[in-house]
C-alpha cells in the first residue's frame, strides 16, 4: 500500500508540473576544452533576467527552459574561463559549451572583475556540501608525499579521520560503517590500503569528490551518516597523454586519450607501492621473500553514439598483499564494474541507466599446504539502478529514480591442511535485496529562496538461502528455521524524508537549513578499536534492526570582498537508532552465530563548526573549528549510562595554508589538533591467578592525549617543454616531530623501571617524516 | 586465531618504526574492591582461598589481603567443609579427595557479607603425548622445535588450558597462558602447537593440561583479555563474574593430566 502510495505521488509531482508554459528549452553538455571531461556543476546563467540559471548534472549535462528572444547567456565554472555567448532563441537548442582553464593569476583576476561573483556557496539549495577535485589538493602536504583525497577530506570541518593507522572515517559524531563511499556508483566496502595509510582513491585518475554530510539528497541511500561520491575522469578525448609519479613509497602512471576524437575516450591508471622491492637487498632469503605492496587499477572508457546517447564503462581493481616468506599470507582488496548508459528522451529529460558490481574480499593463510591453514570472507552486490532529470521549468527541476542491489555475504570459510587438526568450516552465505525509490525537487521561489525537498522509500529483504536463528537474554539458540532460496526472512521497511532550504539574505550572505532521515540496512562489525580489513559486514536481519539516522542542521554563510573570503558557521544535531556495539569479548571470526554477540543502542551527536577560507589570490587555504560531542546509550554497557564514542573529539582544528611564491614555487601548511580519542583505561588494579590484572573503568570514560601535528610541503615546477610539465614535490610530515598516542598500555615492565609501579605506555607510529616526489605529464 | 592476528598486526607496525614512551595520563580511580581467588585443584587435592582488595593504578603500595573471614567448601553430596585460616589472606584445605563430574559449592563470609560461586569439575581429558617438530631459523624467529600437544578431543564441549613448566619452572609470563576449546576440532585428534616459545635440544618441557567447565573457561578466557593492559579491544570490559556478590576474581575446580618431554635432535 505503501509503495501505491509513494508511485502515486511521483506521478502527480510529475504530471502537475508538465502542465508549464511553453518557453524554448536550451540543452547541452559543458566540457572542458583541454580533454573534453564532462563538467559536474559548471553553471549557466542569463545575463538578462535575475536569478535565472541551470547547473550541469555529473554527466556535464544542463537543460534551461526561457522565454523566446535575445539573450546573454555566460557559462562559468570555477577555475575556467567564462564564455559569454549572445544568442538570438527562436526554437529549442543544443548548446554544447567548452570552457578552457584560466592561464594564469592575471586572467583569474580579470575573471573575477568581469563574472560577478562565484558564489555557488551562497545560493545553492544544497547544505554544504565538501568537494574536492584533486587538482586543486595538489600542494596540500601529505604523509609520504602521497596526495590523497580522502586525507584531505578529513581536514575539513565535521570529518575526522579514524587516526593514524586506521582507515575509517566519522563524519558528525557517525560511525564508521555510516559513511557510503561510491566510486563510479559502486559501493568501495574498504577504502583503504595498508591499514588506511593510504586510501584506494588514486588521485590521477580521479575528476571529482563530493562529500555530503547533512541534507542528503535523495538519490543516495543506505549509510546513516554521510555520502562520499567519487567519480573518475573519462579520459582526455582529444588527444593522448601520460602522466605520472614517482614517489617513495609508490609510482603511478596513467594513460589517456581519444577511442574516436571528440566522440569517446579511455583512461587507464594504475599504482604500485614498492616498500618490499628494497628486501631483495637483505642479506636472509626470508626477508627477500616477504612481499609487502598494494596496487591499484582504474580503467574506464566512454563513447557517444549520437547526440542523445553515450556509454561508458569503468573499472576499479586494487588489492593489498602481504606475506612472510611461505609462513603467513594476507591479501585483501575491491573490484567495483559500472555500465552506464546516459540517454537523452528530450531536451529535458535526462536519464542514466547503470549496472554496477561491487566485491571486497579478504584470505589469511598461516603456513602452507598440509601444515597451514586459510581463512576467507567475501561480500559482493550487484547494483541495478536507473536515474532521472527532468528539467520542468526554470524554477523547477526533478530527479527521481529507482535501484535495486542485490548483496551476497560470504562471512568466512576455513580450509585447513591434513596436519593442523582443524576441522573445515563453511559458514553459510547470506543473501539480502535492497530496494530504493525516490523523488525529490529543487525549487526557487522568487529571488530569496530555494529549497529541495524530496523523498526516498527504501526497503530491504533479508532472504534465503539459509538458516534464520532466535536467540534468548543470554545467546542461546532458542528457534531455527531454513529458508529457500529467495525465500523472504525478514522484510524491513522505511519512508527517508529529505529537505533542505536557503534564504538568501543578500548576494553575499544566506541561510540554510536541512534535515534527513536515513535507513542503513548493512552494518559493520569491528572487535578493534582501529578498523583492519577483517572487519565483518552483517546485513539487517530477523535479529538486527535497521540502524536509522535523522540529522537537522542549520547553517549561515556569507562572503566577504567579491567572495574572496567565505565564512560559515554549520550546526547540527543527529539522532542514531539501533546503533550496535558487542558482549565483552565478542568473537567475530567464523562465528556461525555472529548475532548473538552483539548489543543494540541509540545514540546522538551535535557540534557546531567554524569555517573561513581563502579562494583567491596568491595565499589560499582554511581554517576551521568544530566543537561537538557524539555519544552513544546501551542498556547492555555501564548499565545503560550514556558515554563517549571513541571518536568523540570536543575541539577539533584544522588550518591547511597554500602560498604562490612566484611561478615556480608554492609553500604549503596545514595544523590538526583535536582532543584525544575517547577510550577505556583501567581504574583499579588487583591480582588474580598469579597476574596483575586491570579493572576495566567506564567505557571510554578515558581521554588519549591530545593529537597534534604540523605539516610542511613545497612544489617546484621545472622548467615546462611544449609537450611535457613536471615537478618535484617535497613534504616534510609531523615537522616538529610530536609523538602522538596510536595506543596506550599500562604495564610494570617497560624498560627499566626499578620501582615496579605501573605506568602508562603510549606507542606512536611516525616521527618527522620526510619525502619527496617526481611527477611527470606527458601532453 | 585472534592471537595470531595480533601477532601480524605487531609485526606490521614494527615494519613501519613505531616509538614508545612513558606519559603522564590521568586515570579515573575507583574505591578499592574485594577479590575472591578461590580454586580446588583435584590433583593437589588441595582447595585453596586468597582474599586481598584492589589498589589504584599508579598506586606504590602493596596490595592488602584480608584474615578473619569463614570459608567453606560443599562437595556434591552437600558434605560441607571449612578452611583453614592461614593469618595471611589465604585460607587451605589440604587432601580433600575428588568426586569427578560432581558440582562443588564456594562459601566466604567478610565484613558481614556471604559471597557464593560453584563449578563442576570435569573429567580430565587425557594428554596422549608431546611431540616436536625442528623449525629453521625465520627474520622473525630464531631456530628451535616446536612443542605439539596431541589430544583425542572427547566428543561435547571441551575447554582446556595448558601450563608450561620449563626446565622445572612454571612459566608464568602472560604469552605463556594458552587457552583453546575445541569450537573448530570438535571429536577430532588435535594436534595443538605451543607457538609462543621454541626450545633447544636438552630443554624439559611438562604440560599440565587442565580440562575446565566452561563457566571457569570463559572467565580465564576473559581475564587474559584485559590482563595485557591493552586499550585495543572494542568492548573491554571486566570478566563476568560469577559470585553471588559483586566483587571479582572466581571459584574454579579442575584436574589436568600431565607429560614431560626431553627435547632430543
Amino acid at each position: 500500500m505503501k509503495q501505491l502510495n509513494f508511485l502515486t505521488l511521483l506521478l502527480f509531482t510529475f504530471l502537475s508540473f508538465s502542465a508549464f508554459s511553453q518557453n524554448i528549452t536550451i540543452s547541452g553538455n559543458i566540457t572542458d576544452a583541454r580533454n573534453g571531461e564532462d563538467l559536474f556543476g559548471a553553471s549557466l546563467i542569463v545575463a538578462d533576467m535575475s536569478n535565472t540559471g541551470a547547473r550541469s548534472n555529473v554527466y556535464g549535462f544542463y537543460s534551461l527552459s526561457i522565454p523566446a528572444g535575445e539573450h546573454t547567456l555566460i557559462y562559468r565554472s570555477s577555475g575556467y574561463e567564462e564564455q559569454r555567448i549572445v544568442i538570438q532563441l527562436t526554437k529549442d537548442t543544443l548548446i554544447n559549451i567548452e570552457l578552457s582553464l584560466s592561464k594564469d593569476v592575471q586572467e583569474l583576476e580579470e575573471v573575477e572583475v568581469t563574472s560577478k561573483r562565484s558564489n555557488n556557496n551562497i545560493t545553492s539549495s544544497q547544505m554544504e556540501v565538501t568537494r574536492l577535485d584533486p587538482q586543486s589538493i595538489k600542494t596540500i602536504p601529505i604523509l609520504f608525499g602521497e596526495q590523497d583525497v580522502m586525507k584531505t577530506l578529513q581536514l575539513t570541518p565535521g570529518i575526522k579521520g579514524g587516526g593514524e593507522g586506521s582507515a575509517g572515517f566519522y563524519v558528525r559524531g557517525g560511525g564508521a560503517d555510516q559513511n557510503l563511499i561510491l566510486l563510479d556508483e559502486s559501493t568501495v566496502y574498504n577504502a583503504s590500503h595498508l591499514l588506511g595509510f593510504f586510501s584506494v582513491f588514486n588521485s590521477d585518475a580521479i575528476k571529482d569528490v563530493a562529500l555530503y554530510k547533512s541534507g542528503i539528497p535523495a538519490e543516495y541511500g543506505g549509510r546513516a551518516s554521510s555520502v562520499m561520491d567519487v567519480r573518475m575522469r573519462d579520459g582526455n578525448n582529444k588527444k593522448f597523454g601520460a602522466s605520472g609519479g614517482i614517489g617513495l613509497i609508490s609510482s603511478r602512471l596513467t594513460v589517456e586519450g581519444p577511442i574516436v576524437k571528440d566522440k569517446g575516450s579511455f583512461i587507464v591508471s594504475g599504482r604500485r607501492s614498492y616498500a618490499d622491492v628494497f628486501l631483495v637487498f637483505a642479506k636472509e632469503e626470508e626477508i627477500q621473500n616477504t612481499t609487502l605492496f598494494f596496487y591499484d587499477l582504474n580503467a574506464k572508457a566512454n563513447y557517444k553514439i549520437g547526440d542523445k546517447d553515450r556509454v561508458y564503462i569503468s573499472g576499479y581493481f586494487g588489492r593489498d598483499k602481504f606475506s612472510l616468506d611461505d609462513q603467513f599470507g594476507f591479501d585483501w582488496g575491491n573490484a567495483t564494474g559500472t555500465v552506464r548508459w546516459n540517454h537523452l528522451f528530450n531536451d529535458k529529460l535526462f536519464v542514466n541507466t547503470s549496472f554496477i558490481y561491487s566485491e571486497f574480499d579478504y584470505r589469511f593463510t598461516i603456513g602452507q599446504g598440509e601444515d597451514g591453514f586459510g581463512i576467507r570472507s567475501k561480500i559482493r552486490d550487484f547494483n541495478l539502478k536507473q536515474d532521472y532529470n527532468y528539467y520542468i521549468n526554470n524554477n523547477n527541476s526533478l530527479k527521481f529514480g529507482v535501484n535495486a542491489i542485490h548483496h551476497t555475504f560470504q562471512p568466512g570459510s576455513l580450509e585447513s591442511g591434513v596436519n593442523v587438526g582443524f576441522n573445515e568450516i563453511n559458514l553459510d552465505d547470506r543473501h539480502a535485496l535492497e530496494v530504493g525509490a525516490y523523488v525529490q525537487n529543487e525549487q526557487k521561489v522568487g529571488n530569496r529562496w530555494a529549497f529541495m525537498y524530496g523523498l526516498r522509500y527504501s526497503g530491504f529483504n533479508y532472504m534465503g538461502k539459509g538458516t534464520a536463528y532466535e536467540y534468548d537474554d543470554n545467546g542461546l539458540i532458542t528457534d531455527e528455521t531454513t529458508y529457500g532460496s529467495w525465500e523472504s526472512i525478514k522484510y524491513y521497511q522505511g519512508i527517508e524524508p529529505r529537505f533542505s532550504a536557503s534564504f538568501i539574505l543578500n548576494e553575499s550572505n544566506s541561510i540554510k537549513a536541512g534535515y534527513n532521515r536515513i535507513f542503513q540496512y548493512i552494518h559493520q562489525l569491528s572487535n578493534t578499536t582501529t578498523s583492519s580489513p577483517t572487519d565483518v559486514w552483517v546485513p539487517t536481519s530477523n535479529n538486527v534492526k535497521p540502524q536509522i539516522g535523522d540529522q537537522a542542521a542549520l547553517g549561515y554563510y556569507k562572503n566577504f570582498k567579491q567572495d574572496e573570503y567565505q565564512v560559515s558557521v554549520e550546526t547540527y544535531y543527529k539522532w542514531l537508532q539501533n546503533q550496535i556495539d558487542y558482549k565483552p569479548n565478542a568473537n567475530l571470526l567464523l562465528n556461525g552465530q555472529i548475532e548473538r554477540e552483539l548489543v543494540y543502542g541509540k545514540g546522538r551527536a551535535f557540534g557546531v563548526e567554524f569555517q573561513i577560507k581563502k579562494t583567491k589570490g596568491k595565499l589560499t587555504g582554511w581554517f576551521n573549528y568544530t566543537l561537538s560531542r557524539a555519544l552513544r546509550t546501551f542498556e547492555d554497557i555501564d548499565a545503560g549510562a550514556e558515554f563517549s564514542a571513541r571518536q568523540d573529539r570536543i575541539h577539533d582544528l584544522n588550518l591547511v595554508l597554500t602560498y604562490e611564491i612566484n611561478k615556480k614555487l608554492v609553500v604549503s601548511t596545514s595544523f590538526v589538533y583535536y582532543t584525544g580519542d575517547a577510550v577505556t583505561f583501567p581504574s583499579a588494579l588487583y591480582e588474580m591467578d598469579g597476574y596483575e590484572v586491570a579493572y576495566v573503568g567506564k567505557r571510554n570514560g578515558n581521554r588519549l592525549p591530545d593529537y597534534h601535528r604540523l605539516d610542511l610541503g613545497l612544489t617546484w615546477y621545472l622548467k615546462e617543454r611544449k609537450h611535457f610539465e613536471h615537478n618535484l614535490s617535497f613534504s616534510i610530515y609531523n615537522v616538529y616531530n610530536r609523538e602522538n598516542a596510536f595506543s596506550v598500555r599500562f604495564t610494570d615492565s617497560f624498560e627499566d623501571n626499578p620501582t615496579g609501579q605501573t605506568q602508562a605506555v603510549q606507542t606512536a607510529l611516525f616521527k618527522i617524516i620526510p619525502s619527496i616526489t617526481y611527477n611527470f605529464k606527458i601532453k | 586465531m585472534k592471537k595470531l592476528y595480533f601477532l601480524f598486526t605487531i609485526s606490521f607496525l614494527v615494519l613501519i618504526s613505531s616509538c614508545q614512551k612513558v606519559i603522564d595520563l590521568e586515570v579515573t580511580d575507583t574505591e578499592p574492591k574485594l577479590v575472591i581467588e578461590a580454586k580446588y585443584d583435584a590433583v593437589k587435592e588441595e582447595v585453596f582461598v586468597r582474599l586481598s582488595k584492589s589498589i589504584n593504578v599508579f598506586s606504590n603500595d602493596g596490595y592488602t589481603t584480608l584474615t578473619g573471614a569463614s570459608v567453606e567448601i560443599t562437595d556434591g553430596n552437600g558434605v560441607v567443609t571449612p578452611l583453614v585460616d592461614q593469618a595471611d589472606g589465604t585460607y587451605l584445605l589440604e587432601n580433600y579427595s575428588p568426586i569427578y563430574s560432581a558440582e562443588y559449592a564456594m562459601k566466604v563470609t567478610v565484613d558481614g557479607e556471604t559471597y557464593e560461586a560453584s563449578d563442576v569439575l570435569q573429567p580430565v581429558v587425557p594428554l596422549d603425548s608431546l611431540t616436536t617438530e625442528f623449525q629453521p631459523q625465520t627474520p622473525f624467529f630464531d631456530a628451535g622445535y616446536v612443542v605439539y600437544m596431541n589430544v583425542t578431543d572427547p566428543v561435547g564441549d571441551n575447554y582446556y588450558r595448558a601450563i608450561k613448566k620449563i626446565n622445572g619452572e612454571y612459566k608464568r609470563e602472560l604469552g605463556d597462558q594458552f587457552m583453546f576449546d575445541d569450537d573448530f576440532t570438535e571429536g577430532n585428534i588435535q594436534k595443538v602447537p605451543l607457538f609462543s616459545e621454541l626450545y633447544q635440544v636438552g630443554d624439559t618441557v611438562q604440560i599440565d593440561l587442565l580440562s575446565y567447565s566452561e563457566k571457569s573457561y570463559t572467565y580465564f578466557s576473559e581475564l587474559r583479555a584485559i590482563a595485557g593492559g591493552g586499550s585495543s579491544s572494542a568492548a573491554p570490559a571486566n570478566p563476568t563474574s560469577y559470585w553471588s556478590k559483586e566483587c571479582l576474581g572466581h571459584f574454579s575446580v579442575f584436574g589436568y593430566d600431565t607429560k614431560v618431554i626431553v627435547i632430543e635432535e
